[in-house]
Formats: structure tokens, sequence, C-alpha cells
């Protein structure tokens, strides 16, 4: 069943699950032949999706979502784009070049997103605890606050925890090697 | 300022702890130190990113769903595929002629001794043994086989022994189900009912399986506390928009509850209510309010 724009828009909005199953099930195959005709594996194919989903989630909540023709069209077309960016410096993969009727500010959202991937990547390898503390914190929650939920005895130990948690989550983002391609 | 100092006041910046003085003279810094600046556009995403907690439940669910749309399609390596083909059914088939052997040597033995261990019966079972009891040509002779006295003691144990074992996993914790929820937060720090009355719940949540809710109320003494619900949520926002509920329990206050009489015309009321569920770690919330009208009258929460 093909949707109209509004509904796969609307479930992007509301994060209705059925529809982005349908998103999934419908537009899925054809990213995974992209990827892996150019060299790449199931699982780029599933971050490149991922990736385009994300960029148009924001899109959607920041109201600056504008479909050319299909939502479909629009997906794919960001999808391949997402590919070529992160897979530029790749040497082996031949990254499809073709045109397509994206805005020019696409790039800056994908660059953006490739970050903020990296940055989701090196939080999800910190242990739960300092995930949890963090997360509190990049939310603005108080300190106050984050002891409390923390279970914590005072707020010094809670501030010292803050503090070795970011270093270190802030360490493994600017030594991976990602983070100098993308800051270039 | 060193590095440190450059983290520290751009965390002060990013969560708003500057006065617009310190603000001003913070961003005029950025303008003239290109290292300030550069450590203010990093932690200013860092911040943007990860304290982004609508983003971040979007993200889970797309990696809940992704798994299996982008899962290698189920392909046998060419070791297992002649496994399949040729060793599997060599190997049943030896497995199933020692069985009927073993179970016509059995037979053989012992004819007497199996019948009159059997009780009688009129299920068709008997009709099978007798006269066909050397009989090997036939998968219907398998049949009675689970009616015998040794085998069928031990198949049902394990089968039962199984399911317990696999529901007894809990997932493992993820930070995003402990993200505070700001609108379920903002009600629970507010008494919801009016100064003649207080309803206090105390909620926990042991080992993810078994959930426990004590409510004490004081209701004024010539009213009568309508009916009420108590509905639980998840952290997620998208949940309460949706009114996506874990549980909703109807309180039916009167008939369970001790009815005191209080000095001061109220009428104390407590309850406590236990289920078992099956939460993963996380941020609960629970809402009560009154049947008719779904008005929260009390917003407390759990983990």
């Amino acid at each position: 069943m093909v949707l109209n724009n509004e509904r796969y828009i609307e479930a992007l909005k509301v994060g209705d699950r059925t529809i982005l199953q349908q998103i999934y099930a419908e537009f899925s195959p054809a990213i995974i032949r992209l990827v892996m005709d150019s060299g790449g594996t199931r699982d780029d194919a599933r971050d490149v999706f991922q990736s385009a989903l994300v960029i148009l989630f924001e899109r959607v909540r920041d109201g600056a979502l504008q479909i050319p023709s299909s939502f479909g069209d629009l997906l794919l077309s960001i999808c391949r784009r997402v590919w070529r960016t992160r897979f530029k410096a790749d040497t082996k993969s031949k990254a499809p070049v073709s045109p397509d009727d994206l805005s020019d500010d696409i790039e800056e959202d994908i660059n953006s997103e490739e970050k903020n991937l990296l940055f989701r990547k090196h939080f999800k390898l910190l242990g739960a605890k300092c995930q949890m503390l963090l997360a509190f914190f990049f939310a603005g929650h108080t300190i106050d606050i984050i002891c409390e939920q923390m279970g914590h005895q005072d707020i010094d130990h809670t501030l010292k925890r803050k503090d070795q948690c970011k270093e270190k989550l802030v360490l493994h983002i600017k030594n991976d090697p990602q983070f100098t391609v993308l800051a270039s | 300022m060193n590095q440190k100092d450059i983290q520290q006041q751009t965390e002060h910046y990013l969560r708003g702890e500057m006065t617009e003085t310190e603000r001003s003279n913070f961003l005029n810094a950025a303008q003239q130190n290109p290292a300030l600046a550069d450590e203010l556009a990093f932690q200013q995403q860092l911040f943007r990113e990860l304290g982004d907690t609508e983003k971040q439940q979007f993200v889970a669910q797309l990696a809940s769903l992704s798994g299996a749309f982008f899962s290698a399609p189920t392909a046998a390596s060419p070791v297992l595929r002649s496994i399949s083909k040729f060793i599997l059914p060599i190997v049943g088939a030896g497995i199933l002629i020692s069985i009927l052997g073993w179970y016509v040597l059995t037979r053989q033995q012992q004819p007497a001794s199996v019948e009159s261990a059997r009780p009688p019966d009129s299920n068709g079972v008997a009709m099978m043994d007798g006269p066909n009891v050397h009989r090997v040509d036939s998968t219907v002779a398998m049949h009675p086989m689970a009616t015998t006295p040794a085998l069928p003691d031990k198949t049902p144990s394990t089968a039962v022994e199984r399911p317990a074992a696999s529901t007894s996993t809990v997932p493992a914790a993820d930070p995003v189900d402990f993200v505070p929820n700001a609108y379920w937060e903002g009600l629970a720090a507010r008494k919801l009912v009016g100064s003649d009355r207080s309803i206090r719940a105390n909620a926990r949540l042991s080992g993810g399986k078994k959930l426990t809710l004590k409510i004490n109320m004081e209701w004024p003494g010539g009213e009568t506390p309508a009916p009420m619900v108590v509905s639980f949520y998840s952290n997620k926002d998208q949940d309460r928009t949706a009114a996506t509920l874990l549980k909703q329990v109807t309180l039916e206050l009167l008939s369970q509850v001790s009815d005191d009489p209080a000095s001061n015309g109220k009428k104390s009321y407590s309850l406590e209510y236990s289920a078992g569920v099956n939460w993963k770690p996380g941020l609960y919330y629970y809402v009560i309010s009154f049947e008719k009208d779904a008005q929260p009258i009390l917003v407390g929460k759990l983990r």
C-alpha cells in the first residue's frame, strides 16, 4: 500500500511504528541494492537508511521538509547522497554519482548528521551509568536532580563523575579518525 | 584560558548558567580565540545531539525496527547444506530404527508387565498392542510409546522448564529509557487536588517483574471519592501523546480500603495494589485520575 506524503510526514513526526515499518518494508530493498552494488554491506545500507530517516525526521520537526515529488523519491535521493558522502574517502567503494533534485542545504544536514552519528556511536560505547548521567546532563537537568536520579551521595561526586564521563566521551570522539575527516 | 577553562566556560554558556554580562564576554572571547570558537561549535553540537531526547528516542525506535529488514537472508553454508541434505536424514533414520528396535525388544521381553502397568483405557491405544506389538513398519507404532510409563515422564518436564527459563530474561538497560519526561515531571512536582484533601502514593518496581503501588488518601468526610484509575506510562513523550498505556488499573477504592474516621472531619483511605509485570529497566510514570473525567489527581514515578 502506497501512502500519501502527508501520512509519511505525520509518521515521522509522531514516531508511528506501523508506518515506519512500512517505510522500511517498502524502501529498504532499493537501498540494500544501491549500497551492495557499490561495494557496501547490509549494515552499511541499514546505517545509510537510518541516517536518511533521521535527517527527514529533523526536517519534519523543524517544519522545513519540502517534498518535490514523492516521499520515496526524496528518501532514496537522500540515501544516495548519504552513501556518497560516507564513503567518499573509501577508495574501494564506487558510490554512484547521479543528479537529484535535492536542495543544496541537504549536504549541510548530511554532514551534521554524520557528526551526530559519531557522537551517538561513542556515547553508546560508554558504560551504562556514564550514559545515563550524561543523558541527564545534556538534556539540561540540574546537578541536584542528576545527583538524586543517579542515587549519588552528594553533588561533588556527581560533578566529578560527570567530568570523567564527558572527558572520556570527548576524547574518544576526537580520537576517532572519522572526526578529523568530518572536521576538515 | 587553558583547555579545562575553555571546556568549563563553554559548558556554563551552553547550559545557560552565565549572567548576561558573562555571556557577552564569553561570546566576545570566542570571536577572538579560534580554539574557544572551535570548542564552542563542537560542544554546541554535542549538547544539541545528545540532549535531544526526542531524537534519541526516534533513533532508538529506528534501530529496533531495522534489524528485520536489513539482516542477511538465511543461506546455509555448503557444509550445512550437505549436512541437511544427506547426513541429517541418515542420522534421523538411524535414530528412528534404534527407537523402533528398542521398542520391539522391550515389548518382546516384557509384554505382560507393560500391559498390566497400563490402566484399562478406552482411548484406542490398547488396540495397538497385542497382535500388532511386533510391527515395525509404520510410524503409527510410535504413538503407543508415548503412553508407556517410561518415556512420558521425561518429555513433559523438559518442555515445561524451557519457557520458564526464557521468560525470566530481563532486557538490558537503555539510558534513553531513564530520561525524565518533562510533562510528567511537571505534574509530579505539583499538588493536583484541593487543599482540603490529600493523596500520596508510593510505587515500586522489583526487578521489572513485580509492581507494587500504595496509596493513602484523606478526603472530606461528607464526600465519597469517585472511582479512580491508575495509568502507567513509559517515559516516552510519544506514548503520552498517543495515550499508549503500559497498564491501567481501576481502583475499587471503597470496597477495598479501610475507612477510618479522622478527627478533623476527613476520612482516610489506603490501598495497596500489586501485580506481575514484565517491564524493561527504565523510568515509568503512574497517573492517578478519576475514572469519569481522567483529570490527573496525582502523578508519580517509579523505576
